[in-house]
């Protein structure tokens, strides 16, 4: 449905671009996530597609309608695009309820009953966003959570076919955040609406879209499914960015390579040196029981097919979370964070037993 | 980001710098016109160092009196327990509604012959108030206002917290106050003792009713006597030098202002300091104050207006119509001025814009004397038709009034900002719909505010319209001044009520556009 082919924009004080040759497809109904740092330009790209900047290359279409090029704009009130800004950008002069109503079509049609079509239908998006009791009140007056929510209910209101949702979430407090979320995505799935959602937040990312695209420095890095992109990322950049990682430098033969933690099992195969990541919760701590392990160099000839290799390791921190404790370890001069099971009893200075529970992937 | 102004709004912000540009450069082409032995003569004028000395030394004893009155005021109304604060705040921010030579007018008529007080008491107690004495009483009621509005906000922000430390690390109360409290009152105090200063500096009504040779009094008398022009220029130049360095001094402490604000931590309620038998002396202290800043000067006022017993309403309406044919005009031009200004500052903030805005508060802070005569020469020169006509007059002022429109508009741009305009659009509403809809609900309080502000300010200027009016012109504050300066009392007692209700009107407004100075 949209379709933005190398977009691109240079901020006129810097020399590297905000946004560098951008491309990606969202389908009608489809939740889209641009995940990054900030400053990695995925504000600015939605301002494109919004209509708000003007691109220098590059093109935005929708529905087959070409939006955006070089030289050509079509205005933002004819792009049917909803936006929900990062500051919220309520009107201070207008009520929660006549916020909520400003962008309702029929509200300015002269029809019989328009408007009260309208105004039902921003009562019933101030109810999904637990905000009735506000309606008459004026934005000065609300809380930046309250304000947010008013802000997401008056840009789903207009049901327009895309919406795209700055940092929607980042004032709501994370109790609520979690409700918020469900009510929003359920409601752009009722009513068929896409959506290209902008976050830091990896985990708003995974749950809340179907597609996920990582930026940086003004480029998508990768693009794919959420679980596609968390179980096999294709850089360490990405496998940072989603949930942490360790990376570990090995040499590749085949489907196993040799690591500073012995010898891990790969997803792919490979050949010479390669990065390997393994995800914290990935790995396994256990009890040494007298057994005397082969550590580092040597585990490469115990060659145990289909298996990594243990390798002994010393506990240097523990960080205890409640539902899970995160440990620091240290083996052969590598460091590595490990997630246990709210149960693990090590103390620091401990001597564990190290495993790889699942391959490691090899990233750029 | 990759936007460029729309041309009208860098048109218009030009032209502006320009017209304030243009009569200094004409002060000094004026100055230029004499030879060199002229020159040093004049630049070596005995008379001179009298001036600087004189405005300089009036300049310091307004500022410390101000201070006399207005830290005791501020302390009361902020950290002590006194009943009635909101009110003793309202009654010190007040006399800013008598303008400084309807005050003057007022201090002068009071103990004239067959004034109030020998009226009251048979003899007047005092000799009549000249000179430097009645200059500094004068400009001191006037302005301590200003120094207690910049010192309140002080005392408000004031981190109790820093002190509690202070007092944790071992310092006594009194070291306390010494090494912590009045270090964090400094910038408040500079910034109002140099709005003081500034004012002072660039009076004229006060000081020539008084008789007391500055340098504002000392250029209208040699304009005046149309004896020496060049030397009328040459003061002008000194004047504006005094007044700049007044400007570079208050430029660097606001930036220090600004690096001393920022570290805001969540903040504790402060605790009220308890007057327990100090409540007597100090109440006595805010009724001294009030009954000279206020009550003698309205007394005196009423006095005389009732003693002008022959005197029809009527009689006001030609000055009233002299006052509104500038006014009118003045509001409705320095607002459309000011709004390109405004809005190129706040939507396309660059180093330029932030140039103009200055240049806009420049012609606001250069005194306006010399802002008059500056536009004198230029006239006379380029285009003498112009001289003393009402467009010249109404120029002259616009220019000098801009900055007054300027900040209402300025934070009316900033609550209709560029992002609202974005989301009306995104929402599915046009340019124009949009402009209807959001951003004119959102400029127009502050247009009309600005249009206001400036409309009651010029129904009471009196220096620039005094050098600059045509002859025949007769406004409410030429009235009051021209009838003081012949001792008519009683004559000029109505334009001062009329003038005075006026003012006490602007600052109603001003307490309606800040409600927190009210409190």
């Amino acid at each position: 449905m949209l379709s933005v082919r190398d977009l691109t924009l240079v901020h006129p004080e810097s020399e590297t671009p905000a946004v560098n040759r951008v491309s990606f497809d969202v389908a009608p109904g489809e939740i889209y996530a641009l995940l990054g740092p900030s400053g990695a330009g995925k504000t600015t790209v939605l301002r494109l597609i919004a209509g708000f900047e003007e691109t220098e290359a590059g093109s935005v279409s929708m529905q087959g309608e070409l939006l955006s090029a070089p030289g050509k704009t079509t205005p933002p009130e004819k792009r049917h695009i909803g936006f929900v800004f990062q500051e919220f950008a309520l009107f201070p002069h207008l009520s929660v309820e006549q916020n909520v109503c400003f962008g309702i079509r029929v509200a300015r049609e002269r029809r019989e009953g328009a408007r009260a079509e309208a105004e039902a239908r921003g009562r019933e998006l101030l109810a999904r966003m637990q905000i009735e009791r506000l309606a008459a009140r004026m934005p000065s007056r609300l809380s930046g959570g309250e304000q947010q929510r008013v802000a997401l209910a008056r840009s789903l209101a207009p049901r327009p076919p895309l919406i795209l949702l700055d940092e929607p979430f980042s004032s709501l407090d994370a109790d609520l955040r979690g409700v918020i979320r469900g009510e929003v995505r359920r409601y752009l799935k009722e009513h068929d609406m896409a959506a290209i959602i902008v976050t830091h937040d990896q985990e708003e990312a995974l749950a809340f879209a179907d597609r996920v695209a990582v930026m940086r420095d003004g480029r998508i890095v990768q693009e794919g499914a959420a679980e596609d992109l968390y179980k096999a990322p294709s850089s360490a950049y990405v496998a940072n960015f989603l949930g942490g990682c360790n990376v570990l430098d090995g040499e590749a033969t085949g489907d196993r390579a040799m690591t500073a933690i012995g010898e891990v099992m790969l997803v792919t195969e490979a050949t010479g040196p390669v990065r390997v990541a393994l995800r914290p919760e990935h790995l396994l701590l256990e009890e040494v029981n007298g057994e005397v392990l082969e550590t580092g160099d040597d585990a490469a000839g115990a060659g145990n097919a289909g298996h990594s290799s243990h390798s002994l390791a010393r506990v240097v921190e523990r960080d205890f979370h409640g539902h899970d404790i995160t440990f620091r370890v240290e083996t052969n001069g590598v460091s590595l964070v490990v997630k246990s099971a709210y149960d693990a009893n090590w103390r620091e200075g401990d001597s564990v037993r190290l495993t790889a529970r699942e391959k490691g992937v090899v990233v750029e | 980001m990759r936007r460029r102004p729309p041309w009208y709004l860098t048109f218009v912000p030009a032209l502006v710098t320009i017209a304030v540009a243009l009569p200094i450069a004409y002060l000094a082409v004026r100055a230029m016109e004499v030879d060199g032995a002229m020159l040093r003569e004049i630049l070596l004028r005995e008379r001179n160092l009298l001036l600087v000395r004189n405005t300089l030394g009036l300049m310091l004893g307004v500022i410390a009196g101000s201070s006399l009155l207005a830290v005791p005021l501020a302390w009361l109304a902020t950290s002590t327990d006194i009943r009635g604060r909101g009110i003793v705040t309202l009654l010190s921010v007040l006399p800013l509604a008598i303008p400084g030579y309807v005050l003057g007018y007022s201090l002068l008529a009071l103990g004239s012959p067959y004034g109030p007080v020998q009226e009251l008491f048979g003899m007047t107690p005092f000799a009549r108030a000249t000179g430097f004495g009645g200059a500094l009483v004068t400009l001191t009621l006037y302005n301590f206002p200003f120094l207690f509005l910049t010192l309140r906000t002080g005392f408000l922000e004031l981190d109790p917290a820093l002190g509690e430390s202070a007092r944790a690390l071992g310092l006594s109360p009194l070291a306390t106050f010494r090494r912590v409290t009045l270090p964090q009152l400094w910038p408040a105090f500079a910034s109002g003792a140099l709005l003081v200063g500034l004012y002072v500096l660039g009076d004229f009504g006060v000081v020539s009713l008084m008789r007391f040779e500055t340098f504002s009094y000392a250029i209208y008398l040699q304009y005046s006597a149309s004896l020496d022009r060049a030397y009328a220029a040459w003061l002008a130049i000194g004047l504006l030098a005094l007044t700049i360095t007044i400007l570079a001094i208050e430029f660097r402490i606001a930036g220090r202002i600004l690096l001393e604000r920022s570290g805001k931590g969540s903040r504790r309620e402060r605790r009220l300091f308890r007057l327990g038998k100090w409540a007597l002396p100090a109440y006595a202290f805010v009724g001294t104050a009030l009954l000279f800043s206020l009550a003698l000067p309205i007394g005196s006022i009423l006095f005389w207006t009732a003693r002008a017993r022959d005197f029809s309403v009527a009689e006001l309406l030609p000055s009233l119509l002299d006052s509104l044919s500038v006014s009118i005009p003045v509001a409705l031009v320095a607002t459309a001025l000011a709004l390109p200004v405004a809005l190129l500052a706040g939507r396309f903030p660059s180093r330029a814009a932030r140039g103009f805005e200055r240049i806009a508060y420049l012609g606001y802070a250069i005194p306006p004397l010399a802002l008059a005569l500056g536009f004198i020469f230029l006239t006379l020169k380029s285009v003498p038709f112009l001289y003393q006509s009402l467009a010249l007059l109404i120029a002259a002022l616009a220019v000098h009034f801009l900055a007054l429109a300027l900040s209402p508009i300025r934070s009316a741009v900033r609550t209709a900002s560029r992002t609202l305009e974005e989301a009306s659009r995104s929402l599915g509403r046009g340019r124009r719909e949009t402009f209807r809809a959001v951003s004119l609900p959102l400029l127009w309080p502050g247009i009309a505010g600005a249009g206001l502000l400036v409309f009651l300010s010029a129904m009471k200027e009196l220096p620039v319209s005094f050098l600059l009016a045509p002859l025949d012109f007769q406004s409410l504050p030429l009235r009051v001044y021209g009838y003081t300066t012949e001792a008519m009392f009683a004559e000029a007692g109505p334009y001062a009520l009329a003038i005075l209700l006026l003012s006490s009107l602007g600052a109603a407004l001003v307490l309606q556009v800040n409600p927190g100075d009210a409190r």
